[in-house]
């Protein structure tokens, strides 16, 4: 079950980013890999405490956040949600392969020549009644609710939030109450990165990653949002259970190799016979 | 209180608007009127700063507004209910008024005051204020983006054919709360196809055509108009 808690953190800044500003961040995963890697470094390189670490983590790529906004979101945001959507995967692809080709040869070279990313608990295990439970799991799980709560609560109760919503709804209409767009995408990239990164942080706690596997974290982030339908963050904890159940059973019944294809063939059936998602709206 | 000098505007070659040039003056009701294509919508795109314009200029309460952003002028005291309504359809009509003052700041006292103007104007918002805006009818639909507009207590106010698809009873109510508006000292540029209904509630009216301005004069010059009653109101 935890492992849906994990797809749940994968998906989630993605789908709120998607759904408010039209962008799809093809970088995503790289992001989480890149915070993971920095958590990696401050901890096992540099002896920071995990906590310690996160809130580096937090604060370096709010900052990124920012420089993305500036450079891939704000010259298109005007444009129309079909030329973003194809500008912004364009772009951001090519961010992605830019980033893991940097990270891989530069952390190579100066920090360890078989890169790999992990994070690890004082005390991996503990037991209620019995009960062996993961640590690392139950922390997981935990994040993401916390996360996944708070970004409900920005989106519907302060008025960044609203703005952003009513931008995802109706753009020009947002424009004529006069919400100023790049204010409102300067706020959810910088949250939205910087949470990112702490995801990916979070997530090599159970499994480690190498410098390569962001753009996988992306498509199984976007199979994610999908199944629980774009924007929706209940969706998203929703479809990040679902795929963590399949993956086990998967798993379990005919091996672990089976689990992409099972994943691709989950997605394609929403496709077909829900296409909003799960939790997703009309239109 | 608003002037429009000499504006030009051009969707990539293609001219829109031609040297246009009109004012409204405070506590007026001001009618621009024309055929589908004539360039209304753009010209109020253009007061709003949605769209910049080639050449000319748009002041407000005599300053030059220049390239100054559509929030800055929503915050000066210009609003506009737009063609086709632009509701939030997910949202609530409570949430739909309270975007309204999105951007004139969020003091809660001030909001709620507001609001209880809006509901007591339209009573029908207020029994639907829970419901999502989506779900509404045409007329309702309309209502709720007059309110919204209403929300950011703008000082000129600008309808783009607020009557298009409604039911000529829904039409009478809808000009009757614009009068009660218009008696409360506020500003309006009331653009229409609706010509009789505009012409008789404006101070003055104009006349556009192809992108430039061919008719002007006050309300019932117009309504008298030969080739107004021509063309427009097929007399
Ligand atoms: N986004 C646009 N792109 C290209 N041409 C447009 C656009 N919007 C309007 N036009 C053209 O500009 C002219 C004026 O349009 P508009 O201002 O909507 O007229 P009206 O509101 O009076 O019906 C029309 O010929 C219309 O086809
Ligand atoms: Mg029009």
């Amino acid at each position: 079950m935890t492992l849906g808690g994990v797809y749940a953190l994968i998906a989630f800044t993605l789908s709120v980013a998607l759904a408010t500003t039209h962008v799809l961040n093809v970088a995503h995963g790289t992001l989480m890999v890149l915070g993971a890697a920095l958590a990696t470094l401050l901890t096992r390189f540099m002896g920071l405490s995990l906590p310690l670490s996160v809130l580096g983590v937090a604060g370096c790529f709010a900052l990124m956040g920012l420089l993305f906004d500036a450079v891939f979101v704000r010259p298109i945001l005007h444009k129309s949600r079909e030329t973003i959507l194809i500008t912004s995967i364009v772009a951001t692809f090519g961010l992605a392969l830019a980033m893991e080709t940097l990270l891989g040869f530069y952390w190579a070279r100066w920090v360890d020549p078989e890169p790999s990313f992990s994070l690890s608990l004082p005390a991996p295990h503990i037991e209620v009644r019995g009960i062996v439970l993961s640590t690392q799991r139950l922390l997981i799980f935990a994040y993401a609710v916390v996360a996944i709560g708070v970004f409900h609560l920005v989106l519907k109760h302060t008025p960044v939030g609203k703005a952003a919503r009513a931008l995802a709804q109706d753009y020009e209409g947002a424009l004529i109450v006069g919400v100023n767009p790049r204010a409102v995408s300067r706020a959810i990239y910088t949250l939205g990165v910087s949470f990112t990164a702490i995801s990916g942080a979070f997530y090599v706690l159970t499994v480690p990653l190498d410098p390569y596997q962001g753009i996988w974290l992306t498509l199984v982030a976007l199979i994610v949002v999908v199944i629980g339908g774009v924007g929706s963050l209940p969706g998203a904890l929703l479809g990040g259970l679902l795929l963590g159940m399949i993956q086990a059973l998967t798993v379990f019944f005919v091996g672990s190799g089976w689990s992409p294809i099972m994943f691709l063939l989950v997605l394609f059936l929403i496709l077909v016979f829900r296409p909003q998602g799960l939790l997703g709206g009309r239109r | 209180m608003l002037a429009v000098e000499g504006l030009s505007v051009f969707y990539g070659d293609l001219p829109a608007l031609r040297e246009v040039s009109f004012e409204v003056r405070r506590g007026e009701v001001v009618a621009l009127i024309g055929p589908n294509g004539a360039g209304k919508t753009t010209t109020l795109k253009v007061i709003l700063g949605l769209l910049t314009p080639r050449s000319g200029e748009v002041s407000f309460e005599r300053k030059k507004l220049g390239r100054e952003p559509s929030y800055q002028r929503v915050r000066e005291g210009i609003a506009l209910v737009p063609e086709g309504r632009r509701i939030f359809p997910d949202m609530t009509v409570e949430e739909n008024l309270e975007l309204g003052a999105y951007a004139v700041g969020n003091h809660r006292e001030q909001v709620r005051e507001r609001l209880e103007r809006v509901y007591a104007l339209f009573p029908r918002l207020y029994e639907r204020r829970r419901q999502l805006a989506g779900t509404f009818s045409g007329g309702e639909q309309q209502m709720l983006a007059i309110g919204r507009a209403l929300m950011s207590a703008p000082k000129l106010l600008m309808l783009d054919e607020p009557s298009l698809g409604l039911a000529p009873r829904v039409i009478d109510a809808l000009y009757d709360h614009l009068q009660a508006l218009h008696r409360e000292g506020l500003t309006i540029l009331l653009v229409e196809q609706f010509v009789y209904g505009a012409l008789e509630v404006a101070d003055r009216g104009y006349v556009l055509e192809r992108g430039t301005i061919v008719r002007e004069g006050t309300g019932s010059d117009l309504l008298h108009d030969d080739y107004i009653q021509r063309t427009y109101l097929a007399l």
